[in-house]
């Protein structure tokens, strides 16, 4: 009910609108709540919050425990520490909300290309008018977040692109998905995404999944990516202020402005991901 | 890991089943329609589930499940505008409601009064039914409209008046709907 005099008076003068409204919602049939069907929706829903470029052929290859992705918000502070909710900068500048923060999760060469993974971060508008600001910058560097129609809706989200660059072929995104704060990854969660080390897509694409990117619990110190013949890689936690190596390192890495780390882990020549497992295994 | 999973789980499907009736019969005053009223309510769960997590351990979950009902509702207008809405006149009121000397149409004042709800635009509508038959205050209102107090009174005292004004419905609202 109404918490002041105005409300009080409007709410009686219109309480016979107000029962002619109650008598119409006893006309939906109520049935049974269809709990099973809503949990395998939001299930979908979870796995489609990170919408994969078709484009690069990516693939979500396995989730376990939690499928929430991220969250809390790190300041650009040299030692990427999470920064508690109540301490999040004011100012759309501060907030990386007009410029994103980039880092870099993985480097290496294939039939003598180098290929890198960067990840964007851009921090969440405030507001309808940051919003709109953010979504025009968005276009400069040419990035798109996936799924919403307007502005509005980039409100109160942080956004992600995973971006592959291929030398010679460019960059692409292939991978983007909304950040909301209390999102979080935590204990063994893990969420990967696996495609071809090319920028082509296409069937041969699809059966040549070399990368695997995913992000992890920056607690986790160890990620096991099995390939489909059975064999394995692990990423270890990279030593604190390690940088990115022209040479290919399978290494979990901290990245600015995202609660979860990140890792990325490549298939020997001739071997794939298309069935493959990753999992942190410490 | 998986205790406080389970545990998140049972709350979430007791939260379901509790506040189902509730949110059909919302949904059915904000779309008019059985099967659409189905499908907002199955839409709005299924995004509570994937923030279950935090909104479960929040202060007023229902606060929550309020704003994106009413988002998702907003949003399929934007989408979807001619498959919620009856042909309109220029009043913004549907063409087809009872005729008041009609006994039968005069027996459907409910249904006259969907059919004129769905007539209204969506945010006239929204805060019609959050107003008075969620009963909520202005400022909550205006908390799931994601707007100011000042367009929820407006819009709400816009809907009401072109309510009160619908052939067949305005006689069954002076006689406070006890026909």
């Amino acid at each position: 009910m109404g918490t002041n005099r105005e409300t009080h008076h409007d709410m009686a003068s219109d309480a016979d609108i107000a029962f002619l409204l109650a008598r119409a919602a006893d006309e939906v049939e109520i049935g049974t709540a269809p709990y099973q069907a809503v949990v395998r929706g939001g299930r979908r829903r979870k796995a489609r919050r990170w919408a994969v470029a078709a484009a690069a052929a990516l693939v979500v290859a396995g989730t376990t425990g939690t499928l929430a992705l991220a969250g809390g918000w790190r300041g650009d502070d040299g030692g990427r520490r999470a920064v508690p909710a109540v301490s999040v900068p004011s100012t759309p500048e501060q907030r990386h909300v007009y410029d994103p923060q980039e880092t870099s999760i993985g480097r290496g060469t294939v039939h003598g290309k180098e290929w890198s993974v960067k990840v964007v971060v851009w921090g969440a508008p405030k507001n309808e008018r940051e919003a709109q600001y953010q979504r025009s910058r968005m276009s400069e560097y040419a990035l798109t977040p996936t799924g919403t129609e307007v502005a509005s809706d980039l409100v109160g989200k942080g956004w992600v692109f995973v971006r592959l660059s291929l030398e010679d072929q460019g960059s692409t995104t292939v991978v983007d998905g909304a950040v909301e704060k209390g999102d979080s990854l935590a204990g063994r969660d893990i969420e990967s995404f696996s495609g071809p080390l090319n920028l082509g897509g296409g069937a041969s694409a699809r059966t040549s999944q070399r990368l695997v990117i995913g992000k992890v619990a920056p607690t986790a110190k160890e990620v096991t990516c099995t390939w489909d013949d059975g064999t394995t890689i692990t990423a270890g936690k990279a030593s604190p202020g390690t940088g990115i190596g022209l040479e290919t390192e399978d290494l979990i890495r901290p990245v600015d402005g995202s609660q979860p780390d990140w890792f990325t882990c490549v298939a020997p020549e001739g071997k794939h991901y298309s069935s493959g497992t990753a999992k942190v295994t410490k | 890991m998986g205790d406080r999973k389970q545990a998140r789980d049972t709350e979430f499907q007791g939260f379901v089943v509790g506040r189902w009736p509730r949110l059909m019969r919302t949904a059915f005053l904000l779309t008019g329609e059985q099967h659409a009223a189905e499908d907002l309510v199955q839409t709005t769960l299924e995004q509570v589930y994937v923030a279950w997590r935090r909104v479960g351990s929040a202060d007023d979950p229902e606060a929550y499940v309020r704003r994106v009902m009413i988002n998702a509702h907003a949003r399929r207008h934007r989408r979807k505008l001619k498959e919620f809405l009856a042909p309109k006149d220029d009043s913004g009121l549907n063409r087809e409601v009872p005729d008041s000397s009609d006994p039968i149409g005069r027996a459907d004042d409910r249904g006259a009064l969907v059919k004129a709800l769905a007539g209204l635009p969506p945010r006239q509508r929204q805060a019609v039914v959050l107003r008075y038959w969620e009963d909520l205050s202005e400022s909550q209102a205006a908390e799931a409209m994601g707007c100011s107090v000042g367009s929820v009174k407006s819009n709400a005292a816009k809907g009401i008046a072109k309510l009160r004004v619908v052939p067949g419905l305005a006689d069954t609202v002076t006689d406070g709907g006890r026909n």
